[in-house]
């Protein structure tokens, strides 16, 4: 089940930072196959991405460069929420969630 | 008397005095060998670079010595002396002035103290293809929030401060007799192991490291420092109500410390009198630089310089200074961002003053240190939580392990853990972190052998040492501690804080897993298979899968010392270079056995009829070198963020709770030989690939199967 990203409180937005990231489009290229589909990312893989410079410009920035300092994630099944705090997701769970 | 070249033919006969130096040519060059490993190669003919063995910092030797002994061969291009080598570099402008200073110098006894100040000094010398960079020249940024002020007190006010607040040379206070003051003094004048210190305005209690703000001494910091107190408020926006006087004689020092957060204020101030010394300074990630704090000098601690990142002074004789800068102090006042200046060591100059600009060795003298604080009222609130005792969860963290049995159930299992693995990482997080500065070279190796593009798990990641390594591979560590994960945090690695036994990662999500050094903190077999088994789940099918856990068989005598210490075997984990690492551990055993917490060691190695018995219980580890059963407590000596180790003098009747909050307990199963393979064997998914022993370790490479 994937989590889905959520902001810190209800009407709040998720405090995000962007830190710049060497763009390396092989490594890029390699991470696609294995990254699950998630929000901000195209449904499909577009045919012949490993040449699509400017498309691998994006899957880089999202999957690098963007990073949640405060937030949640939240477990769209259960409802359970994961704080973020510090750029740090808190996944352990309670003794009667085990 | 000629002596032969580097490395030429020795079929000639040769003299006893030649042939010995032959033999500590060879060893220098293999000394050399093993300490550079691209940067120098030793040349069959003559060239103009000469490698100087037992002509290093590390062999007492002065750049001003190695100068006075070859300008008279040629003109001295340049000197390297590199910290911690026994040797240095020397290069000549041309060949036959190096030739010159071979023919001369090389394996021959010299003049003492025309040639050189100690007697029976001899250098064996060597030509060289080239000579290495200056490494040392590659400064790491200083600390943010460190301020020096040189020449901060004239000549006059060192004196005038040296007598009233120093030490006769027998040992009693200078100055203020009959003022009543004496008494006070015997009071708040220590004798520490390693230095002598007193204290005013309040008295700094080195059980606690705090002090007792409810009970000022009687007298508060003598009047004739005003005029300094009122200078420093410049730098710190208050006046300190609190000094601490330290004498350190040449070869004192004190350990790497934090001040306590909630004790004192943002902005700690430190005056050198009578002597320069150097002060380290070191980040929790590793970071390690050395600031010199000239004579007269004023230093303020700041911000992150005052709560992130700990100062200690190594206990040593001499310092290795850049002596281009240690000559500069006109300026009167030197941001800290002087302090990462380029310097002038590598530069090539002609002149003799330019060989003499460089690394060299400054020996300290006796000095007074005053330390200015301000006694802080109301919690810490910095930004540091993980070094602030104010903002500690838990600060009272248990220091003696409770009579425990080994876990009979999942309920006794999840609460030893907690009190004894958990909750210990965190309160010892960034000492701990202090401490773990080198990945295993094997480890480092098995991840620099994937292949470009492998996403790799490393669960229980502590400081996260293993994540920077090989840019070509994705990494993304996890830990249970918070403060383990922000030390990764602030080193840039992605990290989640989670548990090994629930990892909240898909299934056959990764290429590799790694587990170094957890799995010996789970106390039952159950749970250590169910973490393997989270291992394996969370790997895809063809991944691997590298666990590393403490080995019961510890091979000490073939172990090198430093790998011991990597291993932070019952306690032996101070940083680096402190003298008193081994003996801290000691102390802590000593302190046990006072305490009646630790049997004699008779009663701790039970006999062999006791064994089936003695086994279910917990015991500490009182050895260094041997584990005495498989599931025990290892205790961890702690120092640093707010627990200043000062108390390393003796243990006085009134300071009896001194040893508290020191020493912790980690739970640890160690695995016996054949175990790891054996739990490997209950998975029905995955092979052991290897297995093997590594500096202390059981260790296998797991390959997923479906």
């Amino acid at each position: 089940m994937d989590l889905k990203l959520v902001g810190s409180g209800e009407e709040e937005v998720s405090n995000v930072v962007v830190n710049e990231v060497d763009f390396n489009p092989e490594f890029i290229s390699r991470m696609i196959p294995k990254v699950g589909r998630s929000e901000g990312l195209p449904a499909e893989v577009i045919p012949d991405y490993e040449n699509d410079e400017e498309f691998l410009k994006k899957v880089h920035h999202v999957l690098l460069e963007v990073q949640v300092e405060e937030g949640s994630l939240v477990c769209p099944e259960t409802g359970r929420k994961f704080p973020i705090k510090n750029g740090i997701p808190n996944m352990l769970l309670n003794e009667d969630e085990v | 008397m000629a002596t032969s070249h580097a490395m030429k033919s020795c079929a000639t006969k040769l003299t006893k005095a030649e042939k010995k130096a032959l033999r500590k040519q060879t060893k220098m060059i293999n000394c050399l060998r093993r300490n550079n490993t691209d940067a120098t190669t030793v040349s069959e003919t003559p060239t103009r670079h000469l490698m100087i063995g037992n002509g290093g910092l590390m062999c007492g030797v002065e750049r001003d010595q190695i100068v006075t002994l070859f300008q008279k061969f040629g003109n001295i291009q340049r000197i390297l002396m590199l910290p911690g080598r026994s040797f240095s570099f020397i290069s000549f402008e041309n060949v036959n002035e190096s030739v010159k200073a071979m023919d001369k110098i090389h394996g021959r006894v010299l003049e003492s103290p025309s040639e050189f100040p100690k007697p029976e000094t001899r250098f064996y010398l060597s030509f060289l293809e080239r000579v290495p960079d200056d490494v040392s020249a590659e400064k790491i940024a200083k600390p943010a929030g460190l301020i020096l002020v040189e020449d901060f007190v004239n000549d006059e006010e060192e004196k005038e401060l040296i007598q009233t607040l120093g030490w006769d040379n027998d040992g009693s206070d200078n100055g203020m007799e009959g003022t009543g003051m004496k008494g006070y003094w015997s009071k708040a004048s220590r004798q520490l192991r390693h230095r002598r210190v007193k204290h005013f305005g309040y008295e700094f209690l080195y059980g606690t490291n705090n002090v007792d703000k409810s009970s000022p001494l009687r007298e508060g910091i003598p009047a004739m420092c005003d005029t300094v107190l009122n200078r420093i408020k410049k730098y710190v926006c208050f006046k300190p109500d609190q000094m601490t006087v330290n004498e350190y004689k040449p070869g004192q020092g004190i350990p790497p410390h934090i001040d306590t957060h909630s004790a004192f204020e943002d902005g700690i101030a430190s005056i050198s009198l009578g002597s320069q010394v150097t002060m380290e300074f070191r980040h929790p990630d590793g970071r390690h630089v050395p600031v010199v704090l000239p004579r007269r000098s004023l230093l303020v601690m700041t911000g992150e310089s005052r709560y992130l990142w700990s100062h200690g002074i190594t206990p040593r004789r001499y310092d290795i200074v850049d002596n281009t800068t240690a000559r500069n102090s006109n300026k009167s006042v030197c941001d800290s961002d002087r302090l990462k200046e380029p310097k002038g060591s590598s530069q090539e100059s002609t002149s003799t003053e330019g060989a003499r600009a460089g690394t060299t060795l400054f020996e300290r003298q006796t000095r007074i240190s005053l330390t200015l604080r301000k006694i802080r009222h109301v919690p810490c609130k910095c930004g540091f939580s993980a070094q602030c005792d104010s903002q500690a969860k838990n600060t009272s963290a248990p220091q003696v392990p409770l009579s425990s049995d080994v876990p009979k159930s999942q309920v006794e299992a999840e609460k030893l853990e907690k009190l004894h693995v958990h909750e210990v990482y965190e309160n010892i997080a960034t000492h701990f972190s202090g401490t773990r500065h080198s990945p295993w070279p094997r480890i480092a190796k098995f991840l620099r052998d994937q292949p470009a593009g492998t996403i790799v798990a490393d669960v229980g990641c502590g400081n996260g040492k293993y994540l920077g390594i090989n840019d070509d591979i994705f990494k993304t560590g996890s830990d249970r501690s918070f403060n383990l994960a922000a030390i990764c945090r602030e080193r840039g690695f992605p990290v989640i804080v989670c548990d090994i036994l629930s990892l909240p990662y898909r299934s056959d999500a990764f290429d590799v897993s790694l587990c170094i050094a957890v799995l010996h903190h789970l106390s039952t077999a159950e749970r250590r298979l169910a973490g393997l088994r989270e291992l394996v789940r969370i790997t895809r099918p063809g991944g691997l899968v590298l666990v590393y856990v403490w080995a019961l068989e510890q091979e000490v005598k073939n172990v090198k010392e430093n790998e011991l210490k990597e291993l932070d075997f019952a306690g032996v984990n101070e940083v680096n270079d402190y003298e008193s690492s081994a003996r801290n551990g000691n102390e802590a055993m000593e302190k046990l056995k006072e305490n009646g917490i630790l049997s004699d060691s008779k009663e701790s190695f039970p006999s062999k009829s006791e064994n089936t018995i003695d086994h279910m219980k917990l015991r500490v580890n009182s050895s260094r070198d041997s584990f005495e059963q498989q599931d025990l407590f290892v205790p961890w000596k702690y120092s640093g963020r707010s627990k200043q180790q000062e108390n390393q003098g003796k243990v006085s009747p009134e300071n009896g709770d001194v040893s508290e909050g020191h020493v912790f307990h980690r739970y640890y199963h160690v695995f016996q030989d054949g175990e790891l393979q054996s739990l490997c064997s209950h998975l029905d998914n995955a092979t052991v690939e290897k297995h093997y022993y590594d500096k202390g370790n059981w260790c296998v490479i797991l390959r997923k199967t479906q």
